[in-house]
């Protein structure tokens, strides 16, 4: 770029669209290694809680879920502190809804021991719709496809299978969507 | 009537180094120099002369043991930018 070039108006304007646009879609790119992360953590968990729950056929493994938020987070800010991606509304957003996410998750994990419900399909549901929700925010089909996915399929897969430990490995399926995500995201920039 | 375009901001590395910090809270220079595809010597004077005009303000310091400068727009740039595009658009509607 030439630093004295002079622009006619038109081209002014369409250089600040061209450049928040670049900036937009370098934030979204950023956003990949998150969902990959995420991905990754909820893959890692739910295959825990599955293989201790199923094989010793006692629930209280699912307080192996404690240690997700305990694993990501750090990770998350550390991908976060080495990442050249500038924040944004958008991105600030983001950890709002994710935010969110994690405290009506644990909320109702909490008051599920006292007021019975299918905390499966309910997190699911939960999963899908900040998914969803970071899509729209973002502006990416991809994303809003997978929230969707996530959401509407494993409320559907969390009615038909009983309660136990296989309802467990829906969250590993919806990791695999979260991971997926993040691919189509790296392929689209 | 057309209004005066801000000389510091008509000119292409400068324009589009502002339009990055107005949609970001904070950029760093090497995220600069990608985006807007500029040499870091030029990148380092023009971001000097937003900066003498307090349209930015920037800030050495280190991620870890690397340097790292990170740039944002002030309240000046800001209202410039602003009375640029006010600017630019009284050309384009006539």
């Amino acid at each position: 770029m030439d630093p004295e070039n002079k622009l006619t108006p038109q081209r002014s304007l369409e250089l600040i669209n061209e450049t928040l646009e670049g900036n937009r879609r370098a934030i979204i790119a950023g956003s990949a290694k998150f969902f990959f992360l995420w991905g990754g953590v909820l893959a890692l968990f739910s295959l825990a809680v599955w293989f201790c729950w199923n094989r010793s056929g006692n629930p209280v493994w699912n307080l192996l879920w404690l240690g997700m938020p305990l694993a990501g987070y750090p990770a998350a800010a550390a991908l976060a502190r080495g990442s050249r991606i500038p924040q944004n509304y958008v991105s600030l957003l983001l950890g709002k809804i994710w935010g969110a996410f994690a405290f009506f998750a644990f909320a109702l994990s909490g008051l599920a021991s006292v007021f019975p419900m299918d905390l499966t399909l309910l997190i699911i549901v939960l999963l899908g719709l900040a998914e969803t929700i970071s899509g729209v925010a973002l502006k990416s089909w991809p994303i809003i496809i997978a929230g969707a996915v996530v959401g509407l399929g494993g409320a559907c897969a969390a009615s038909v299978l009983a309660a136990g430990p296989a309802q467990v490995l829906l969250f590993t399926g919806a990791a695999v969507v979260l991971a997926l995500t993040g691919l189509a995201i790296k392929l689209q920039k | 009537m057309f209004d005066r375009l801000d000389p510091l901001l008509h000119s292409e590395l400068r324009l589009a180094v502002i339009s990055i910090l107005v949609s970001a809270d904070e950029a760093d220079f090497v995220y600069l120099r990608q985006q807007t595809g500029a040499t870091a010597g030029n990148l380092s004077v023009q971001l000097d002369k937003l900066s003498a005009a307090g349209y930015i303000s920037v800030e050495k310091g280190f991620q870890g043991k690397k340097p790292r400068t990170t740039c944002r727009i002030t309240d000046t740039g800001r209202k410039a930018f602003a009375a640029y595009v006010a600017a630019l658009q009284s050309y384009i509607g006539k």
